[in-house]
């Protein structure tokens, strides 16, 4: 008896710790493709300020421009976004699917907030 | 017999006890002003191993289309990423 609910334990229990680790690994390879877009997000805002000369890191009576701002904080916000989304822990292919959805349009924001500051 | 097993099996047991109270921190030896003892001074902290497949890092020089770089930003959940 203690044999057959040893078995029915380990049964359940060993492929959902491998499924659990599947989808962290899906998890991190995704964030890490994201990553590399908020990357190339930060290097094209750095260049920016860089060719119109800001220097300032603050806007203090008026500083830099407004639309460089946003753009700044949306690519902050993706970022920290990515962080989070790197230690969340999920039970379902879906969970993660929406998870992932959400953090791709945050990705998008920043990149249309980008895309605002190079018209 | 199996009197003469547990009396060894007790004594690995203590001598293990015993190693472990004499050489790790943790033991008698360990002094206040290092917590890690005398002998585990020398110890060199590794340097951390950088994690397999971190993202790349990008640097634009004043050539660079910027517009260009933009639009290789192209951020999907890929169905193939479940597979």
């Amino acid at each position: 008896m203690k044999k057959i609910l040893l078995l029915i334990f380990l049964i359940f229990l060993i492929p959902s710790k491998v499924f659990a680790t599947n989808l962290d690994t899906i998890n991190q390879k995704v964030c890490n493709r994201f990553e590399e877009d908020v990357s190339r997000l930060a290097a094209i805002m750095e260049q920016v300020r860089d060719r119109k000369g800001i220097k300032e890191t603050r806007v203090a009576f008026g500083g830099i421009d407004d639309v460089i701002k946003s753009a700044d904080y949306l690519i902050t916000f993706a970022a920290e976004a990515i962080a989070y989304q790197r230690v969340q822990k999920f039970s379902s292919k879906q969970e993660l699917k929406y998870s992932l959805e959400v953090l791709k349009s945050k990705v998008l924001k920043a990149k249309i907030g980008a895309g605002k500051v190079l018209e | 017999m199996k009197k003469i097993f547990w009396l060894i099996i007790i004594i690995a047991i203590g001598l293990i006890v015993l190693k472990i109270f004499t050489i790790t921190p943790l033991g008698w030896k360990a002094k206040l002003n290092s917590p890690m003892g005398q002998k585990n001074q020398n110890i060199v902290t590794p340097s951390p191993i950088p994690a397999l497949n971190m993202p790349k890092t990008f640097k634009f020089d004043g050539k660079t289309d910027l517009k260009q770089e933009l639009n290789k930003v192209n951020p999907q959940v890929l169905d193939s990423d479940f597979e």
